[in-house]
């Protein structure tokens, strides 16, 4: 056999290249459509595509009934919209968190990518925005549907003699306060879910992960605020809602973004919180973050 | 006698490129197959055993092409690096069960003489989990070798073994090239692709950077300068005959002797004795300081 050094593999390119920034462009591209199947089979769409088909019925329905009853008060609050519809998010945190978090791990790719000129900073926070894309998407949709409808339906109900409606301003201050909510729920609900499938790399166990903490913390948030609740302690079911990803971000809406304490439950979180929730919130997408890449530089090496 | 071609194969995971046009032929013999982590290595090693389909170009084995070919595996022994196993199983029935998945004749005796040949029989009715890692790549081994294939891929075959069992694996694969099978063996420790491959087979990156005897892919590299060290009766005098004459790049006066820099390895070599004859001095010792596989691969992989 002979001996032969090829020119391609030994010496190195010192042409143009495209950099730092297109790597972590097509990482996220490509993150972003694995997590709606884009490129994939049919199987790999059908869920993400229905779970964001589910997203908009509800404000679908909402725009329809809007039109007939003509009555602001039917408008969902855009804030609750998220809270309302957290089982669709959660089985999509559940269902599409793995295919972008373990997905590389379970069949060690990882260490392909770090050959290469890629940083771990940019291969983590480029699946980071992605599924915050991903999710922001699932959520400011159908709240802007919202928003459309009620813009387009406004005259009408006014002309319908219909009482209080609110000011173009005013709903479309609730508006941006509620795509604020949801780019908050984005950060912290990606930041989580990615975490615990990064952990969990082998087949199913992420989707089953994934629900099983959120669908824990949940209960075990219920129970502290029932029992809080049937003994009057209201402050203590508030604070409780820290651990819980939902009430967490719900508390900074609440609290911090003017939205309407009236139309939630009892254990809303108390007046005064909102800069704690916010810090918690922040912490969770911080320490998941620093996590996550610790996971995959030591799954690189 | 048999010999697996590859023909410009790549091979991408999502967006990243594993493997990437490589063109290679793999004989009888052992050819060690070198690399960095995250070279491509493993995944070329899968597409060669027929376990991953490669994104572009082909693979074959004496001309049959390997993917989806279910007759060409019957010549194939692949030991994956994994260790994931049957841990239920013992030795004996993890094997038996691999000769009877071949469909052999005789799934009981061609099983125990797989186990012999890695010299297993002492634990092969012990649970593979209560195996010691070098155990656990012995057994991987046998299962590999139970259909008596002319072709053995073996992914980082040392990994985790201790000195005695490493030992005993390089003399198994030795024997096993003897008998004219074909071997590829992955690794990234230079010490056990010196000792056990002439052949080797270097990727960088998912690229092909070079093939053959080590050393001469090191004379290949000639803007890569030799560096030479001397010891002679008169370093001084040496050294300006060296000069003199032109071959080299460079000489330095060391504490060790003379270091000369070469672009030339057949030139120097050649024109050394001659001009230390003529200027009458003493040769005491003339060693190349970077030929090792060592210093090659460092080129070789070197950013």
């Amino acid at each position: 056999m002979s001996t032969a050094i090829h020119d391609i593999g030994y010496r190195h390119y010192d042409g143009p290249r495209l950099g730092r920034s297109h790597v972590a462009r097509s990482l996220y591209q490509y993150n972003l459509r694995s997590l709606f199947g884009l490129g994939r089979g049919a199987r790999a769409k059908f869920i993400p595509l229905a779970l964001a088909a589910f997203m908009l019925l509800p404000a679908a329905g909402d725009i329809a009934v809007l039109s007939f009853a003509r009555r602001p008060e039917v408008l969902i609050d855009y804030s609750m919209y998220a809270i309302y519809l957290q089982p669709i998010i959660a089985i999509f945190l559940a269902t599409q968190a793995p295919v972008i978090a373990s997905r590389d791990l379970r069949f060690r790719t990882v260490p392909l990518y770090f050959s290469r000129p890629v940083e771990t900073t940019d291969f983590v926070l480029a699946k980071f925005a992605a599924f915050v894309t991903a999710l922001l998407a699932l959520m400011a949709v159908p709240v802007t549907l919202l928003h459309l409808g009620f813009l387009a339906m406004r005259k009408a109900m006014i002309e319908g003699g219909a009482p209080d409606v609110p000011s173009v301003a005013g709903q479309t201050g609730e508006y941006f306060a509620a795509l604020a909510g949801c780019l908050l729920f984005a950060l912290v609900l990606s930041s989580f879910a990615l975490l615990i499938a990064a952990y969990t790399p082998r087949r199913g166990f992420g989707v089953a992960a994934v629900m099983a903490v959120y669908l824990i913390s949940n209960v075990v948030v219920l129970i502290v605020q029932g029992a809080s609740i049937s003994s009057g302690n209201y402050e203590i079911a508030g604070w409780a809602g820290l651990f819980t990803p939902f009430t967490l971000v719900d508390g900074v809406q609440v609290r911090l973004l003017g939205a309407d304490p009236g139309v939630r439950a009892e254990n809303v979180a108390p007046a005064g919180s909102g800069p704690v929730f916010l810090l918690a919130a922040l912490a969770v997408v911080g320490v998941s973050l620093l996590l996550l890449m610790n996971r995959f530089r030591k799954a690189g090496a | 006698m048999s010999a697996i071609q590859i023909e410009d194969v790549s091979r991408w995971y999502g967006n990243v490129v594993a493997v990437n046009g490589v063109t290679m032929t793999i004989g009888p013999g052992v050819t060690g197959l070198l690399g960095p982590n995250g070279a491509g290595k493993s995944t070329l090693i899968h597409m060669m055993g027929g376990f991953l389909e490669p994104s572009s170009g082909g693979l074959s084995l004496d001309g049959e092409p390997i993917w989806r070919n279910p007759s060409v595996y019957r010549h194939i022994g692949l030991v994956p690096e994994r260790e994931s196993g049957y841990d239920f199983l013992t030795g004996e029935q993890f094997i038996v069960a691999m000769a009877k998945l071949h469909r052999l004749p005789e799934p009981g005796a061609a099983a125990r003489r797989a186990i012999g040949r890695v010299e297993m029989d002492y634990a092969a009715d012990r649970p593979i989990g209560t195996y010691s890692k070098g155990m656990k790549q012995r057994i991987k081994m046998a299962s590999a070798l139970v259909h008596d294939p002319a072709v053995l891929l073996l992914d980082e075959p040392f990994n985790g073994m201790d000195p005695r069992q490493r030992l005993q694996l390089m003399d198994l694969i030795r024997e096993m090239a003897a008998e004219g099978r074909t071997i590829l063996f992955s690794s990234h420790i230079l010490e056990e692709v010196e000792r056990l491959a002439t052949h080797i087979e270097v990727i960088v990156a998912g690229r092909h950077a070079a093939s053959g005897d080590f050393r001469q892919i090191r004379r290949l590299m000639t803007d890569r300068p030799h560096v030479f060290v001397l010891r002679s009766s008169d370093d001084r005098a040496l050294a300006a005959a060296i000069i003199a004459d032109g071959s080299a790049r460079s000489v330095r006066l060391t504490d060790r002797g003379l270091e000369v820099e070469t672009t030339d390895f057949e030139r120097f070599t050649r024109l050394v004795p001659q001009v230390a004859r003529k200027a009458e001095i003493r040769l005491r010792e003339v060693s190349p300081t970077d030929e090792s596989l060592e210093s090659v691969f460092s080129y070789l992989v070197g950013k």
